[in-house]
């Protein structure tokens, strides 16, 4: 006959970080997009040194707008540090509040990354740099994309009844991705934009 | 800081008798009837046998491929299929036992079982389990509904540039073919994740790392080798398709490309690829033999370390696969050592096995017969591939049917013969019958002899010369016997195949009843009934030793407090294993097929306009705020 | 050990100290300075700063083991370990190795690491900074000791020996420079050589030590193991760019190459491999090892739950 051992009815039935599943999901999803990325840089790379006409190619791509863009991406990891913090605090004022400046911080940064992809001096046909240029800033982008709609259905979701209990942990889950949106740029913003110039 | 904020009286485990706690939890985790129910599930059982099935279905369809191509080449200048079909027909081959039935059915097993045996109740993310077998079922639809109307990709497995690219194969094959790449691989990767946080966070209390068992260590290293080598082949399809219907560069040489640049990130994920084949088949073998001996796998330690290293090595390797494309010959000492290196944790892997069984008192029942089958073809494959690392005989065979003859030694006897094992072995647990015995011996003799006589005279059709890929042969090359008799072995293998098929359905209906534990093993699996309800286990087990079911006795220690009428399961920390969160698990929802038909009808849309990804990005956004919103309040506490 | 432990947590000052000490040495003053003694690098500062650390550790280690006996509170095995380091730096910067590296790029290769994959790891296993304490007088002792637990120097200490962040840190040392103009910088400036070692050394020091004695060790070694994967992939990609590379990333000036019966590409590409197939070797075995104690972890923290199974709420 079986006996009970272990009582878990005191457990809480949601908590923050790595202690709960999703924040493992994001982990492993960071991970894989994160390969992803190692591996587009990786090709831009290996076209690099074999290439014998790359330098030609490779024009210097314009600083102004990816300047801006890099510059939003790194202070929004301020608010984002703070959302993390006041969701585990569960105040809802400041999820909210932080929430409508992270999602502003997002339509922005979308913005810039449009004029970034305007300013290019290469199309993605011109040759195999200019669709190197285009994948890269194009991956990123969709990754910008989805964690700003992300974090706009989580801004609407936290004004309804349902900004309670374990939306705080998704809202933590939400600011651990945006972190890995801003560190994955940094290398590829140092390929992009600044390999071609030395 | 969370608290558990339980005001409302709820019921708990603890305060229902074994009877109502079944019928109780068996509500609460069902499946509703009716069309939207099925498509609604997030069971993963039922999720992992619809995995294995349609896994099943896309060998029995890669198989009938082989067959015909062994017909056609069973005589000298044959003229049973043409060149044009044939090409056609080995591309499907590959494409379909690789990405469809390879790479799959090892996950779905993993779907199935895995959550059985570190005793949770439903797999993490449940949804997404749902989602990415749908999508999986919708890529290869698309494959074979696109072959079945003539846009067939004829360019191989692997789809070489520059024979992929638009102007030497102009139609729409290989644009099917990339898509249901990217579609599939998402798939896959889905799965790794969701096993990967079963195995850390949903493991029964007490089950330390040392007492996973071995067949769930295999699948958590596999699912992390597909998380770091499948974006390879996603952004090299990627890339493919946008180098066809958008014109990119990557691959053209004129400007600035390279196609070998194709080859090393199809190789960066294609040799990993044969390890996430291959582990699940070592996954079978370790549970199989273990219990037949009936004692654990000896070496333990060794044995997860060896595992670990194969998912080390897996990545260093990809070079081997590209010996004569000019890589700097300064590397070909590198290569063949590091490609020799994969072989030691492989033969303690092999070692181990033995010694278990010289140790145990061996059982010899269907599933070990083909375990020991195993052996002796892995190692054979084993032997021609330590031939193959080195650069010289590489050169020498490349691209000749000792290089087939090698991999599918590898394949077919690293994955085939234990997954065959597998099903035999598992089949009582998932329909609570026993396969018939007497079948399955012939069965085994069937496959044993028909594999053998088919691909061992391909070593030597490969060392005279005999090149893959082609569609006939003149006579006076001398080839025909061989290829004769590897064409009857091919029919009695193909029998086996059938033969197994009907003793699945025979014994579905009418073999002996197996109840819970018909082969005395030690997982836990084996603690649910058979086949197993809902909910997995009434009572989620505690786990005290490598071995539960077999050093545990009657007396075994459970987990109460659990509510009976939501889903709730232990969430639990990853070393120790000690309960930290009753974590809510997602109930059935009819989004995530939604989701991946949506997702597949902008796959196929954007084969024929690139705008179709943007229309179509933006219905799956809609599809995907439906799917996470929540439905009710009691889904936020 | 406990000695160890207790001033080791926030030694930041004595790894840059010590790192300081050994780094300028060969840089500075061994070029050209290495004539006429059998391609050793023997110049003063080369000698000097190695000897100093030696001295204190030797200094530190025999009076613990006066006062505590030999084989007590620095272990045998912690003394072997650094008895290992040292000799590998000794033999990386002083050997002809170096003088080699400047003209051969699979030498200076093999240099960095040694730096990086034998030399860091012993040191770090050694623990030596608390032994090298005590070779100071009481006085010195007790102000360094205070000096590191300044708030400053302890969060950042805490921050740096963070296994992700040490990671990233190592990374990004590794792949700043190769890129080529920083490694040409490199071999045409001795300062710049000198930071070039120093952060390769530096960053290697952190990582080892944030892997194998920081808040990793205490979650059971897993995380470590996912970091040498993760380092043993990136160092991989990028021995493989450079193996694989068919133009001339980094031309060393004077190239003995074809002394060694190679040309200019393929001293790279053997680099390149070197960094590739051998480096990985490094990683995969520290992982593994790291990966054996992670899983006996865990139930020898249950071994008491067997019977009492209720002790596992806690």
């Amino acid at each position: 006959m079986a006996r009970s051992v272990i009582d878990v009815s005191g457990l809480p039935t949601y908590a923050f970080g790595s202690r709960v599943t999703p924040w493992w999901g994001t982990f492993s999803f960071c991970l894989l997009e994160g390969t992803g990325f190692a591996l587009g840089i990786g090709g831009y790379l290996y076209l690099a040194v074999t290439n014998k006409d790359w330098a030609k190619d490779a024009v210097p791509l314009s600083l102004l707008w990816s300047a801006l863009f890099t510059l939003v991406l790194v202070v929004s990891a301020l608010p984002n540090f703070l959302i993390k913090r006041a969701a585990m605090r569960e105040s809802l004022r400041s999820v909210r509040l932080l929430l409508l400046i992270m999602s502003a911080i997002g339509l922005v940064l979308i913005g810039l990354r449009i004029m970034e992809f305007s300013a290019l001096p290469v199309r993605w046909s011109d040759n195999a740099y200019g669709s190197f240029v285009w994948l890269l800033l194009g991956l990123h982008g969709v990754h910008v994309l989805t964690d700003v709609a992300d974090t706009l259905v989580l801004t609407v979701l936290m004004f309804t009844r349902h900004g309670t209990g374990k939306r705080f942990s998704d809202a933590e889950d939400n600011a651990f991705y945006w972190y890995f949106v801003v560190l994955s740029w940094l290398p590829l913003y140092a390929v992009l934009y600044w390999l071609p110039r030395l | 800081m969370s608290q558990a904020v339980d005001e409302r009286h709820e019921t708990r485990d603890t305060d229902l008798d074994d009877e109502e706690l079944r019928a109780r939890l068996s509500k609460t985790w069902g499946t509703a009837r009716g069309l939207i129910g099925i498509l609604s599930t997030v069971d993963h059982k039922i999720i992992g046998i619809r995995y294995i099935v349609t896994a099943f279905v896309f060998l029995l369809a890669g198989g009938i491929m082989a067959i015909i191509m062994r017909l056609q080449l069973a005589r000298p200048d044959s003229h049973f299929v043409d060149a044009e079909l044939y090409n056609q027909l080995f591309t499907m081959h590959g494409t379909t036992m690789m990405f469809l039935f390879g790479v799959p059915v090892g996950e779905a097993f993993a779907v199935y079982l895995v959550p059985l045996m570190v005793g949770t109740r439903n797999i993490a993310f449940p949804r997404l389990n749902a989602f990415s077998y749908y999508v999986y079922l919708f890529g290869g639809l698309m494959l074979w509904g696109a072959f079945a109307l003539s846009i067939r990709p004829d360019v191989g497995w692997f789809s070489y540039v520059p024979l992929a690219n638009l102007n030497f194969t102009p139609g729409k094959g290989p644009d099917y073919w990339a898509q249901m790449i990217t579609f599939t691989e998402v798939a896959a990767l889905a799965v790794s994740v969701e096993i990967v946080v079963t195995v850390l966070k949903q493991r029964a209390p007490g089950m330390t790392l040392d007492r996973i068992p071995l067949f769930v260590w295999t699948m958590l290293v596999h699912s992390f080798i597909i998380i770091f080598a499948m974006p390879a082949i996603m952004l090299a399809s990627s890339m493919l398709i946008m180098e066809r219907l958008v014109g990119t560069q990557f691959f053209n040489p004129d400007a600035g490309g390279d196609p070998l640049l194709w080859q090393h990130l199809f190789w960066f994920f294609g040799h990993p690829e044969v390890y996430i084949i291959f582990l699940p088949g070592t996954a079978f073998v370790s549970a199989i033999v273990a219990t037949f001996s009936r004692r654990p796998v000896f070496g333990y330690l060794p044995m997860v370390l060896s595992l670990i290293a194969i998912g080390f090595l897996s990545f260093g390797l990809w070079v081997h696969h590209m010996f004569v494309t000019g890589l700097p010959e300064i590397g070909a000492a590198f290569f063949t050592a590091s490609s020799m290196a994969i072989a030691i944790p492989n033969g303690v892997q092999i070692f181990c096995w033995i010694a278990t069984l010289w140790d145990g008192k061996p059982v010899l029942k269907t599933p070990l017969i083909f375990v020991l089958g195993f052996f002796f073809i892995f190692v054979a494959g084993g032997l021609s591939g330590v031939m193959l690392a080195s650069v010289p005989i590489d050169t020498q065979v490349h691209d000749t049917y000792f290089v087939v003859a090698h991999f599918h030694y590898v394949l077919i006897g690293g994955t085939v013969f234990p997954l065959v094992a597998a099903v035999y072995y598992w089949f009582p647990k998932v329909t609570g019958r026993l396969m018939d015995e007497r079948l399955g011996k012939w069965q085994f003799v069937l496959a044993f002899s028909g594999f053998n006589i088919t691909f061992f005279p391909m070593h030597l059709l490969g060392l005279r010369g005999m090149p893959r890929r082609v569609y006939t042969y003149p006579a006076e090359m001398g080839w025909g016997g061989l290829n004769l008799l590897a064409s009857a072995g091919a029919l009695l293998f193909f029998a086996s195949f059938l033969l197994m098929l009907y003793n699945m359905m025979a014994s579905a209906r009418s073999g002996a009843l197996a109840g819970d534990n018909p082969w005395g093993a030690d997982t836990l699996e084996w603690a649910a009934s058979s086949p197993p309800r809902p909910q997995n286990f009434d009572r989620i087990p505690c786990v005290t030793s490598g071995s539960p079911l077999w050093d545990q006795g009657d007396d075994r220690a459970v987990v109460g407090g659990l509510k009976v009428d939501e889903r709730e399961l232990v969430v639990t920390s990853i070393s120790e294993a000690r309960p930290d969160i009753r974590e809510e698990s997602p109930a059935p929802s009819i989004w995530p097929f939604l989701a991946a038909l949506v997702t597949a009808l902008a796959f196929i849309g954007s084969i024929y306009t690139p705008w179709a990804i943007t229309w179509g990005s933006s219905v799956v956004a809609i599809v995907l705020v439906a799917w996470f919103w929540p439905k009710t309040i009691e889904e936020n506490v | 050990m406990p000695i160890a432990r207790s001033v080791g947590e926030a030694s930041l000052l004595g790894v840059f100290v010590s790192a300081l000490c050994i780094m300028p040495a060969p840089a500075t003053f061994a070029h050209g300075a290495g004539q006429g003694t059998g391609g050793w690098s023997v110049a003063g500062l080369t000698v000097v700063p190695l000897g100093v650390v030696l001295l204190l550790y030797s200094g530190g280690v025999a009076r613990l083991w006066r006062r505590a006996g030999a084989g007590r509170s620095v272990a045998c095995w912690q003394l072997a370990c650094f008895a290992t380091g040292w000799s590998a730096l000794a033999a990386a910067l002083m050997s002809p190795l170096h003088e080699l590296g400047e003209r051969l790029f699979t030498a200076h290769m093999l240099e960095h690491e040694v730096l990086m994959v034998v030399a860091a790891p012993a040191l770090v296993l050694s623990r030596p900074l608390g032994a090298m304490l005590w070779a100071f007088p009481p006085v010195i002792r007790r102000r360094l000791a205070r000096a590191a637990r300044w708030q400053v120097v302890r969060i950042t200490w805490r921050g740096l020996i963070e296994p992700a962040s040490a990671t990233i840190l190592h990374g990004l040392a590794i792949w700043s420079w190769h890129m080529p103009v920083l490694f040409d910088a490199a071999l045409a400036s001795e300062p710049v050589h000198w930071l070039q070692h120093f952060s390769f050394l530096a960053s290697a020091l952190l990582f080892w030590w944030a892997l194998l004695n920081g808040r990793a060790r205490r979650r059971g070694y897993g995380a470590s193991v996912f970091y040498l994967f993760f380092t043993s992939m990136h160092c991989g990609l990028l021995g493989a760019i450079l193996a694989l590379s068919k133009n001339k990333l980094f031309v060393p000036r004077n190239s003995v190459a074809s002394q060694w019966n190679l040309t200019v590409l393929e001293d790279q590409q053997l680099g390149g491999l070197i960094m590739w197939v051998g480096a990985s070797a490094f990683y995969l075995a520290a992982a593994l090892i790291l990966a054996a104690f992670w899983i006996g972890s865990g139930s020898s923290a249950m071994k008491k739950v067997a019977g009492t199974a209720s002790s596992m709420r806690d």
